[in-house]
C-alpha cells in the first residue's frame, strides 16, 4: 500500500510552565494532540511516533506573560499522506447503487461514487447481499467486508477524507487481484513494479532525509507567507 | 425526463405505479440537481417544496416525502453545498419528531448518506441529529404521556442507531461529535424537561456503541453543568461569619424521617433556623436579648399550638420539647435572662398562641432574603435534584453492566478537576458518593484513598490539600459502606503526618501559616466523632487506636484544640474520655479543654473550617437515593446517647450499651435526652452537620414573611 512514510523529525514541543514537574508526560500529551490530524509542516497525517532523544537541559524559555519553555526532541513518526493516483488499500464498509464506502487504516473513510467505478462492475443483489460484480470476470466480486485496492482521486485534510476510484484495470478486489495477477498485462505490471521499485527508494531516502524534508516544508510555509504579505502590501 | 407533469405528479405520489421505479426516481433527482447549475431551477424548487410541508400530512403527502427523501438518499454525491443550500436548509430544519416513523427512516438514511459522502457534510449530520435531542417546543409537554415516550423511544433511538452508523462509515465521526455535543447543552436557565432530556441523551451516548470515544467527553460535561446549577443555588445571608452561633440542626430527621410529608416538622425547623440568626444572639446585648425572648416566647407558644395539632392529627406524643430547644439554643449567650425565662417556660407549657407576622422581619432585613438568586434557587434545585437523580440511575445502570470502574475513573478526574475545588459544593459531590456506595470495595476505597494522598503530597496546593481532607473526613464518617479497618489505616496516615508535622515546627499556633495542619487535625477529630465507637467495638481497631500518637499532636505548640471547631473539638473530647483515650494516671488529659472558649475560625476568607462536603443532601428526590449508604449524626448520637454525656464526671457509662431505637422515635427520644441534659447542656450535637438550610427559607420566604402557613400541604394549621 502507499501512502505511508516514516520519517524523522526535530520538532520543539512547547510546554506549559505548569507541566514543568512532569515534563515527559506533558510531550507524550502535546505529542498525542498530532495523531490523527493531517500536518502541514510534516506533509501527512500522524500515525504514529516514538521519541528518539529528547533534551531536558536544554529547554528554551520564551519571554512573554506565560513562559513557556520548548523542549527539543527528535522523533520517529508515521506519517499518512495519499497523492492522487496512489494505490491504497481498504475495507469496505457499506456498498449502494451510488457507492462504494470504504475505511482505510481504519481511520480514513473514502468513497467511491457510481461514476468512478468501471464498467466492468455492476451492481446487483444476490441472495440479500449487496454486490459488485465484475462482468468479464466471474469470480471478482466486491461485497461488504472486502478489502480492495482503489486509486486515489483528491483527499480532504480537514476530515481525512478519500475520493477513490475504481476506473483503473488493477484495482479491485484484493483477494482476486492476488490470485489472478498473471491476468494483468504484464506490461502495465511491469510498470507498476518499476512504479513501486522508485517508491521504495524514495520511501527510504525520506526517511534519511527527513529532517530536511521537514525544514524544507517549513521553509516552504515560510516563503508562502513572505508572499503572501508581499501581495497584501 | 423532464418537468414533473401535473399527471406525472399524482402517479409521482403513488407508490404501487410501476412506471416509476427507484431507479427513474433517482435519475429525476439528479437530473433536478444537476439542473440548478446550469441554472434550471423548476424541479429543484419543487423539490424543496416537498420538504417544506409540516402540518397535517395526509398519506399522499407523507408518501411524497418519504420518496423525495429516498430518492435523495440515491444521489447524495451530486448535492454541491453551494448550487442546493435552500434544499439543505430545509433538511435542516425537519425534526424526527415531527413525522411518523417511516419518514424518520428516511431522513436518517438521508442524513447518514450525507455524512458518509462528503467531508463537508459530516460536522452538518452530526449536528442535525443533535438537534433531535430534544422536541420542539410544541410537543415538550405531550412527553408526559404514554404516547409522547412511544415517540420520544422511537426518535432516540433512531438518532442514536444513526450515530453508529456514521461511526461505522467514517471512523473519526465521534471525534467531532463530542465537541458539538458539549457546545449545544442547553444552558442552566432552560427549562428543566429541556435540560434533563438531552443530559439523558448523553447519558445514553456514553453507554452507547460509540462510548469509547465519545464517553470521556459527557461525563465530565455533566458535571460542569451540575456545578453550575449547585452554584447558583444561592446560601448568601446565612453563612456564618465566624465560627460562633452554629445552631443548625441537622434537620432531617425532622424532614425525612417519615415519609408522610410532616409539614409541621417543616415549620418547627424553619423557626428554629430564623431564631438562631438573630444578630443580637451574636452580638450579645442583653436590652436585645430580652426584647428577642419576648418574640420568642411568641414562637414558641405557636410552636406548642402546633405540637397540639400534630399530637392530634397524628397521634404522637407533643412536642412540647421543642420550645426548649429554642430557648436553651439561646442560653449560651446569655446565661441569666434565658435561663429565667427558660424555666418559666418549662412550667408553664399550655400557652396561647399569639404570633406576630413581622416576627421574622426583625430578625433579618427582609431585602437580604429577597434576593433574586434565593427566590430563583428553588426551581434550580428542582434541575439539579432532577440530574443528580438522572446520573443517579446512569451509574446503577453502568453497575449493572459492569462499567463502574472505568466510569467512575472518569468521574474521579472530574472531581478533581471541578467539584474539589468548587468553592462550596453543595450537592454535585454526591454523585461520587453513590458511585461509591454502588461499588464500595473498587470505587468506595480509590475514593479515600486519593483523597488521602491529595491531602499527604506537599506538591499540591494549601487549599486543594484542604478541601480534600475536609472531603475524605466527611466521606469517612457519612458513609456507612466504608468499613472500619479502612477508616483505621487511613486514620493511622494522617496522623502519622501530623506527628511528623508536629515534629519538624517548632512553633507557635499561627492559623494562616499551618492552616494545612489545623486541616488535618479537624478532619482527624471530626472522623472519630463519627467513627469511634466503631472502631473501639473491633479489638484489632481498639488496638491501633489506643496506640495512635494522637496526644502530642493534640499538646503540641501549635495547640489545634483551640484553632478547629469547636463543636467538633467538644464531641471529640468528650467521647474520647468516654471511651478512655489520653488517660494519663487515671485523669483525663484535656479536662480544661471540655469547657474551652470559642476558637477563632482559621483560614481567612477561605473558610474551610465550616466545611462538610458530606452534610444530609436537602435535594428530596436524590436524598432518597442517598439514605441506605448515610451515616446520620443523629443514629449516631443515639447509640451513644447513654453514655459519656449526661454524666459530667462520667467514665464509668459503659460504651456497649446501645439504646434499641426506632426510627420513629429518634426525633423524640433526641429531645428527650437534649431536655434532660439540663439547661446548661453544651451545644447540641446535631450540629455536627454545620451547613446551613437554606432550603427551608426558600419556602418561608416565598410566604411572604408569614409564618409558614403551608410549606407542604399537609396538616399544617390556618390558625394564624
Amino acid at each position: 500500500m502507499e501512502g505511508l512514510k516514516l520519517s524523522n523529525a526535530n520538532l520543539t514541543a512547547y510546554l506549559h510552565p505548569s507541566k514543568s514537574r512532569d515534563v515527559s508526560e506533558a510531550i507524550l500529551r502535546e505529542l498525542s494532540s498530532l495523531l490523527f490530524t493531517f500536518s502541514e509542516a510534516l506533509d501527512g497525517v500522524v500515525l504514529a511516533y516514538d521519541i528518539n532523544s529528547l533534551d531536558n537541559k536544554k529547554a528554551k524559555i520564551l519571554s512573554g506573560v506565560i513562559p513557556y519553555f520548548g523542549v527539543p526532541l527528535s522523533l520517529d513518526l508515521l506519517l499518512f499522506s495519499p497523492k492522487p493516483d496512489m494505490l491504497l488499500e481498504g475495507k469496505v464498509v457499506k456498498l449502494s447503487q451510488e457507492s462504494i464506502h470504504v475505511v482505510v487504516l481504519g481511520f480514513s473513510s473514502a468513497i467511491i461514487t457510481e461514476k468512478d467505478i468501471r464498467e466492468e462492475f455492476v451492481y446487483k443483489t444476490k441472495h440479500e447481499q449487496d454486490v459488485y460484480a465484475s462482468k468479464s470476470h466471474k469470480r471478482h466480486t466486491i461485497k461488504v467486508g472486502n478489502m480492495i485496492r482503489f486509486s486515489v482521486k483528491s483527499f480532504d485534510e480537514e476530515i481525512l477524507h478519500i475520493y477513490g476510484s475504481l476506473m483503473a484495470d488493477h484495482t479491485g478486489s484484493i483477494h482476486w487481484l492476488e490470485k489472478h495477477s498473471e491476468l494483468i498485462s504484464h506490461t502495465s505490471r511491469n510498470a507498476k513494479k518499476g512504479e513501486s521499485e522508485g517508491e521504495l527508494t524514495t520511501l527510504k531516502q525520506d526517511a534519511i532525509d527527513g529532517k530536511i524534508s521537514s525544514l524544507d516544508s517549513a521553509r516552504k510555509v515560510k516563503k508562502s507567507k513572505k508572499q503572501k504579505m508581499q501581495e497584501e502590501s | 425526463m423532464g418537468r414533473v407533469s401535473g399527471a406525472e405528479k399524482q402517479e409521482f405520489s403513488e407508490m404501487e405505479n410501476a412506471e416509476f421505479s427507484d431507479l427513474q426516481l433517482i435519475c429525476h433527482v439528479r437530473d433536478a440537481l444537476s439542473a440548478v447549475t446550469l441554472g434550471d431551477r423548476e424541479n429543484y424548487d419543487e423539490l424543496v417544496g416537498y420538504l417544506h410541508r409540516k402540518e397535517s400530512l395526509n398519506p399522499d403527502d407523507i408518501a411524497l416525502l418519504e420518496t423525495t427523501l429516498k430518492a435523495l438518499s440515491g444521489t447524495v454525491s451530486c448535492i454541491d453545498s453551494v448550487h442546493h443550500e435552500s434544499l439543505l436548509s430545509a433538511v435542516y430544519r425537519m425534526s424526527l419528531w415531527n413525522y411518523g416513523t417511516s419518514i424518520m427512516d428516511a431522513l436518517i438514511e438521508l442524513i447518514v448518506s450525507l455524512a458518509a459522502s462528503n467531508g463537508k457534510y459530516i460536522d452538518w449530520s452530526l449536528e442535525l441529529l443533535v438537534n433531535n435531542f430534544t422536541p420542539p417546543y410544541h410537543l415538550m409537554d405531550s412527553l408526559k404521556q404514554e404516547s409522547g415516550i412511544e415517540k420520544k423511544n422511537k426518535v432516540l433511538s433512531r438518532v442514536h442507531a444513526a450515530f453508529e452508523a456514521i461511526a461505522v462509515l467514517v471512523p473519526l465521526a465521534p471525534l467531532r461529535l463530542s465537541p458539538i455535543v458539549v457546545q449545544r447543552m442547553p444552558l442552566i436557565y432552560s427549562k428543566g424537561p429541556e435540560i434533563l432530556m438531552y443530559v439523558e441523551n448523553m447519558l445514553k451516548l456514553e453507554s452507547g456503541a460509540i462510548g469509547e470515544i465519545v464517553g470521556v467527553t459527557m461525563l465530565p460535561a455533566i458535571v460542569d453543568r451540575l456545578i453550575e446549577l449547585d452554584v447558583e443555588i444561592g446560601w448568601d445571608g446565612l453563612l456564618q461569619e465566624d465560627a460562633k452561633g452554629i445552631f443548625e440542626m441537622e434537620l432531617e430527621d425532622a424532614e425525612f424521617a417519615d415519609g408522610d410529608g410532616d409539614g409541621d416538622d417543616n415549620m418547627v425547623g424553619v423557626s428554629i433556623v430564623i431564631l438562631s440568626e438573630h444578630p443580637c444572639m451574636l452580638t450579645c446585648q442583653a436590652d436585645c436579648i430580652q426584647a428577642w425572648l419576648d418574640q420568642a416566647v411568641g414562637v414558641v407558644k405557636w410552636l406548642c399550638e402546633v405540637a397540639k395539632l400534630h399530637m392530634v392529627n397524628s397521634g404522637k406524643r407533643p412536642r412540647k420539647q421543642l420550645g426548649h430547644r429554642v430557648i436553651s439554643s439561646a442560653i449560651n449567650y446569655n446565661s441569666q435572662e434565658g435561663k429565667s425565662l427558660c424555666s418559666k417556660l418549662v412550667v408553664d407549657s399550655q400557652l396561647t398562641v399569639n404570633f406576630s407576622a413581622n416576627f421574622c422581619v426583625n430578625c433579618k432585613p427582609a431585602a437580604e432574603y429577597l434576593n433574586r438568586k434565593t427566590l430563583e434557587g428553588n426551581t434550580i434545585a428542582e434541575k439539579l435534584d432532577s440530574l443528580i437523580e438522572l446520573t443517579f440511575l446512569h451509574l446503577e445502570s453502568c453497575q449493572s453492566s459492569g462499567r463502574l470502574s472505568e466510569v467512575f475513573d472518569v468521574l474521579l478526574r472530574s472531581f478533581q478537576r471541578t467539584i474539589l475545588n468548587a468553592y462550596k459544593s453543595k450537592f454535585t459531590q454526591f454523585v461520587v458518593f453513590y458511585a461509591c456506595a454502588l461499588d464500595p470495595e473498587d470505587c468506595g476505597v480509590k475514593f479515600a484513598m486519593v483523597l488521602t494522598d491529595m491531602f499527604l503530597s506537599n506538591v499540591n496546593p494549601p487549599n486543594t490539600r484542604m478541601s480534600a481532607v475536609a472531603y475524605l473526613a466527611s466521606y469517612l464518617s457519612r458513609a456507612k459502606f466504608v468499613s472500619a479497618a479502612l477508616v483505621a489505616s487511613i486514620l493511622q496516615r494522617l496522623v502519622d503526618w501530623c506527628l511528623n508535622y508536629c515534629q519538624s515546627h517548632d512553633s507557635v499556633m499561627n492559623l494562616r501559616a499551618h492552616q494545612v495542619f489545623y486541616s488535618g487535625c479537624q478532619a482527624l477529630m471530626y472522623m472519630l466523632c463519627f467513627r469511634m465507637r466503631s472502631l473501639m467495638d473491633a479489638p484489632r481497631l481498639k488496638m491501633q487506636l489506643l496506640n495512635m500518637p494522637m496526644e502530642p499532636i493534640l499538646q503540641h505548640k501549635l495547640n489545634p484544640l483551640k484553632v478547629c471547631l469547636p463543636t467538633v473539638v467538644v464531641e471529640f473530647l468528650r467521647q474520647a474520655k468516654a471511651a478512655k483515650l489520653f488517660m494519663t494516671s487515671e485523669s483525663f488529659a484535656f479536662d480544661d479543654m471540655l469547657e474551652s472558649d470559642l476558637s477563632r475560625a482559621f483560614g481567612g476568607i477561605d473558610r474551610l473550617d465550616a466545611f462538610f462536603p458530606f452534610d444530609p443532601c436537602l435535594l428530596k428526590k436524590s436524598e432518597s437515593y442517598i439514605r441506605p449508604h448515610f451515616a446520620r449524626w443523629s443514629k449516631i448520637k443515639c447509640d451513644g446517647a447513654n453514655d459519656g454525656d449526661l454524666s459530667e464526671s462520667g467514665s464509668d457509662a459503659s460504651d456497649d450499651e446501645f439504646v434499641d431505637m426506632n426510627e420513629n422515635d429518634m426525633i423524640e427520644d433526641d429531645m428527650t435526652v437534649s431536655v434532660q441534659a439540663g439547661l446548661d447542656f453544651d451545644p447540641d450535637l446535631n450540629r455536627m452537620s454545620i451547613t446551613p438550610k437554606n432550603k427551608f427559607l426558600l419556602h418561608f420566604q416565598q410566604q411572604n414573611a408569614r409564618m409558614p402557613a403551608r410549606i407542604r400541604p399537609s396538616t399544617s394549621p390556618e390558625s394564624l
